[in-house]
């Protein structure tokens, strides 16, 4: 527990700390691979796996190395706690892809401004990001012709569907709409589909 | 343009993005890395997406009879279960971009200020898009 709170105080605001990221992911090695080895038989699993960052788990190669689940655990409690919020005090949906497209299309006034002030917090905390822990900002690796056509497949994709990972993902899910179960699961596996594809291609096209 | 709104929308919005920030969000070799379930797939967004999830969803049993919300505005409406093509190519249009990019909007937006020519020019197409989608394409859902 007192791993939890130093990681999330440190790494959160100065430059990377690669002891303590490495102290995250043993905790987490040892947390995840008891299931694990009870699963596979097997106490190879984990001396192997620790060696080379990654942990055969089932069918699935858990890739240790980058695996960060307390720090991914903690950004999501503070990203659920502002849907909340959200909910609570305007009583809407904090969907980013509907909140991005009234302020695009001119609408961000409605409301009394709060979908405007949103965004610019959104974009708020990532400039101070850039400045303080830049390591948290990281470049896309794809060509730009792929990130163009993304852009139109995820401008389209959430407007027709009417939600993104926050709306669907987080408020569809959290009110437990079997539309947004139904959205969460194809986009996880067109998504998962979609990097296969890539790798099979050899990355960037 | 009201500044308690405004402010209250802004505070929120820092509260969301610092949550992508830690998460892991933004970082688009990150999210690929667990969507790629066939080669070294890094679970670790399968917390950011349960924890948020978890906590919305008992925010939400707690507001379940609420009327209105704190500042007055009407609770917004379920919206009819429709399970029709619009859903599901949506869908699987959003998930083949979120594959192709790392990104899906919410990060993105928190990015801006990195200066990326390749994530500017996915927000530009993501936000024209949208705008065409809702002046010629919208229908009664959204």
């Amino acid at each position: 527990m007192w791993n939890w709170t130093a990681l999330l105080a440190v790494s959160g605001i100065s430059e990377r700390p690669p002891t303590l990221v490495l102290a995250a992911n043993t905790q987490a090695s040892s947390a995840l691979s008891g299931p694990a080895i009870g699963g596979l038989g097997s106490g190879n699993a984990l001396a192997s796996g620790a060696s080379a960052g990654l942990l055969e788990w089932g069918p699935l190669t858990v890739d240790l190395a980058h695996f960060t689940p307390w720090l991914s655990l903690a950004g999501g409690l503070l990203v659920g706690l502002s849907a909340v919020l959200v909910l609570w005090l305007f009583g809407q949906t904090a969907g980013i892809s509907g909140l991005t497209a009234a302020v695009a299309r001119g609408d961000g006034a409605e409301g009394g401004g709060w979908k405007v002030g949103l965004l610019l917090g959104l974009v708020g905390s990532g400039a101070a990001a850039a400045i303080f822990a830049p390591h948290l900002i990281t470049s896309p690796t794809n060509s730009w012709g792929l990130l163009a056509i993304a852009g139109i497949c995820v401008g389209l994709g959430t407007r027709t569907s009417g939600g993104c990972t926050s709306g669907h993902g987080v408020c569809g899910l959290g009110r437990a709409r079997p539309r947004s179960a139904v959205a969460v699961v194809v986009f996880m596996a067109f998504g998962a589909l979609t990097v296969w594809v890539l790798g099979l291609l050899g990355g960037a096209a | 343009m009201k500044p308690l709104r405004f402010t209250l929308g802004l505070f929120a919005g820092v509260l969301f993005g610092v949550g992508l920030l830690l998460s892991g969000m933004t970082q688009p070799s990150k999210v690929s890395g667990f969507l790629d379930v066939t080669g070294n797939w890094d679970p670790s967004l399968a917390f950011v997406m349960g924890g948020a999830v978890v906590v919305f969803a008992a925010g939400a049993y707690l507001f379940r009879n609420r009327r209105r919300a704190l500042l007055g505005d009407p609770m917004e409406l379920r919206p009819p279960a429709v399970f029709d093509a619009r859903l599901l190519g949506g869908s699987a249009l959003f998930g083949i971009g979120w594959g192709l990019s790392g990104y899906c909007p919410g990060p993105a937006v928190v990015s801006v200020f990195a200066f990326d020519g390749g994530l500017l020019l996915f927000l530009g197409t993501m936000a024209l898009t949208m705008v065409a989608h809702d002046r010629w394409l919208a229908k009664r859902t959204m």
